[in-house]
């Protein structure tokens, strides 16, 4: 338990924290002697904090540092978060005006450590405090990414929503920490928060308000329905580099969060919590894709999207962990396969309507796309990857993550007690992705089959376009070569257990423990081998 | 409809709920014997905000200069910092002397010297390099 174990366990972490404030400060005019010292720096941050986290591995000891489960999830998630963060510092090189470039990219590096956080997190305030990482920077990137009255609007509307979510958030945790006794999540018992503590006592009810205040707080950051009408506002006014990253950093984390809270009910929801999340999976699905179609602005058709993916992912995260035969059984690794998958194919259609210009901004809606293909093939072609990743037709690995998701769903096993629920909702994905279908066609068929002449230039940079690289191929070979990352995934999934040191959480008419007599309890459990 | 066992688990929290109540009808019902038995009398001295205070220069609803709302963060970041950093020095005190009760980590043991150090450290750093920041953006300077 030296010092050194410590930084060498949060290693990652540590070196995004630093490179953050490094970034911060290169911001600064004079101690910016290159221009492109602040991009440069948290490129190179994110690189070093990734090839730390691939070569450190899957932390040994998970309870290393207090507040944290160091475990497959948190490098799976440290893989993928920097992965893409890299991506999107390469995308948002040019963004921002050049004073406060400093500041912008610090605020990615920011996020990306909220994402980070969460993915760890073993106590309710580590889990509250990691989300609001994720998230208040992305505030500020709102704001800043550009000089548009629309940018300051969408940064203000999604800054008072997501306090109110947050408080949301924070109200059901408190509720949660009332349940259990405890705020770590490793505490609560195997069969976790709710049944245990079921059967008409008084604690169910609290528990269940608890992880229903605690979903809305979260569906917020995941603009699940109904709390998705902010998405296509928001979307819309900030820099299309910047939306990228808000289909990224806040959706894995709100996923993550699900997954370690989930968990700690050991996936036996209440009742009343699984056909309320069964019926926001349809509605999520189904008003994205279906007003999806109605719309001609870019941004906001994948707005939409953005909001119908949430659904899918929802499906997924309803089997969870294995119950089922067959190779596609594991909900909770088809979550984890989509994440980084979504976070890609979305990024890079956002990163291509950034990499252009049309009267010194954006190009927004189909008509200002039509016939791009004649004046950039190749950027065009990169496009196609993305919409026909997000179809989820192949060769790309869209097509993988939604058969991950769906066959998941499919192969529930009978052990599972809503298994027929499931392959319903399933059958509607399967019906919602053909729906999707017609916009996102509509897209390739403005870029290339509509003979006007665009009148889009390219934007400023080469950084951007080898971001749009940076995410149409690893889609192309994750499609070749699964086999990687699905077995990452399977074995972060295997990961979210934790299966020892969990104490029966004490009941609320017991006197409230001190925390002497809790470590007491856990030192005897753990040195004696019992439950 | 209401499971009898979640207002059962309520009791507890009698006393407060009784003295909300109580709060509430104080308040209610000193404006309520104000307004039904106190004499009306208008009139310009008599309807403005302080009757027998300084004279009233402007409006309330009016533009600040966005500084004042700089240094009123500034000001919160440091004085969470000191409510933050008390508890830490009885702690560290306890820890140093072995005095009082220590600090129990999650994982059982007594959260040593070092670790309250390193801990704090990290926090008051950032802290610092936030300062910093702030300093070198020009944040104190008031007429840039």
């Amino acid at each position: 338990m030296s010092l050194k174990a410590y930084i060498l366990a949060l290693a990652p972490e540590l070196i995004v924290l630093f490179g953050a404030c490094l970034v911060l400060l290169l911001g600064r005019r004079d101690l910016r002697r290159q221009p492109p010292a602040a991009p440069l720096a948290a490129f190179v941050t994110l690189s070093v904090a990734l090839g730390v986290a691939f070569l450190t591995g899957v932390p040994e000891e998970p309870r290393l540092v207090p507040g944290l489960w160091l475990g497959g999830l948190t490098f799976y998630i440290r893989l993928i978060g920097l992965a893409v963060g890299a991506v999107l510092v390469l995308v948002n090189w040019h963004q921002a005006v050049e004073d406060e470039r400093g500041e912008y990219l610090s605020m990615i590096l920011f996020s990306l450590l909220g994402v980070l956080l969460t993915a760890s997190a073993d106590d309710l305030l580590v889990l509250l405090f990691a989300l609001e990482l994720v998230s208040v920077p992305t505030y500020v990137l709102i704001a800043l990414s550009r000089s548009s009255h629309r940018a300051g609007e969408a940064a203000v509307k999604y800054f008072f929503l997501g306090a109110l979510a947050t408080a949301l958030l924070a109200y059901g945790l408190s509720f949660l920490y009332g349940v259990m006794g405890t705020t770590a999540l490793h505490r609560v018992t195997d069969a976790g928060v709710v049944s245990t503590l079921g059967g008409g006592s008084a604690l169910e009810t609290y528990a269940l308000i608890g992880l229903l205040l605690v979903f809305a707080g979260v569906a917020f950051k995941m603009a699940a329905v109904p709390f998705h009408v902010y998405a296509p506002d928001v979307y819309e006014g900030a820099a299309a580099p910047v939306t990228g990253l808000l289909g990224f950093a806040p959706k894995a984390a709100g996923f993550v969060a699900l997954l370690r809270l989930f968990d700690a009910c050991a996936w036996d929801l209440p009742q009343h919590l699984f056909w309320l999340l069964w019926i926001v999976a349809a509605a999520t699905m189904t008003v994205g894709n279906v007003v999806a179609l109605l719309q001609t602005n870019v941004k906001r058709m994948l707005a939409y999207s953005s909001i119908a993916h949430t659904g899918y992912i929802l499906i997924a995260l309803l089997v969870g962990p294995a119950t089922g035969e067959g190779p596609l059984r594991d909900g909770v690794a088809a979550v984890l396969f989509y994440l980084p998958v979504y976070g890609l194919m979305n990024l890079g259609a956002f990163a291509l309507i950034g990499a252009f210009r049309i009267d010194e901004r954006e190009p927004e809606t189909l008509d200002e796309l039509a016939g791009l293909a004649r004046r950039a093939p190749a950027e065009s072609l990169t496009l196609g990857v993305f919409v026909f990743s997000l179809m989820g037709f192949p060769p790309t690995a869209g097509m993988l993550a939604k058969v991950f998701v769906f066959g998941s769903a499919f192969s529930a096993g009978s052990a599972h007690p809503h298994r027929l629920a499931l392959i319903v909702l399933a059958v509607i994905g399967v019906a919602n992705a053909a729906i999707a279908a017609a916009y996102y066609l509509r897209i390739v068929t403005a870029v290339y089959m509509k003979n006007e002449g665009c009148r889009c230039l390219p934007a400023q940079g080469g950084p951007i376009r080898l971001g749009l690289l940076a995410c149409a191929l690893p889609l192309l070979l994750v499609f070749v070569w699964p086999g990687a990352l699905t077995h990452e995934a399977r074995r972060a999934s295997a990961h979210v257990h934790p299966p020892t040191l969990r104490l029966a959480a004490p009941a609320l008419t017991d006197p409230p423990p001190t925390p002497v007599a809790i470590t007491a309890r856990t030192v005897a459990t753990s040195t004696a081998g019992q439950p | 409809m209401v499971n009898p066992a979640v207002i059962a688990s309520l009791e507890p929290y009698t006393a407060i709920g009784v003295t909300i109540l109580l709060a509430i009808a104080a308040a209610v019902g000193a404006l309520a014997v104000a307004h039904g038995l106190g004499p009306k009398r208008g009139g310009p001295v008599k309807d403005s905000p302080y009757e027998s205070g300084m004279p009233i220069a402007q409006d309330t609803a009016r533009r600040f200069n966005l500084r004042f709302y700089l240094v009123a963060l500034l000001f919160l970041l440091f004085d969470v910092e000191v409510v933050f950093l008390w508890p830490w020095a009885q702690a560290y005190y306890a820890a140093a002397t072995g005095s009082a009760a220590p600090v129990v980590l999650d994982g059982g043991q007594a959260a040593g010297k070092g670790f309250l150090l390193i801990g704090m450290g990290l926090f008051f750093g950032l802290l610092v390099f936030g300062l910093a920041y702030e300093w070198l953006r020009g944040a104190f300077r008031w007429n840039q």
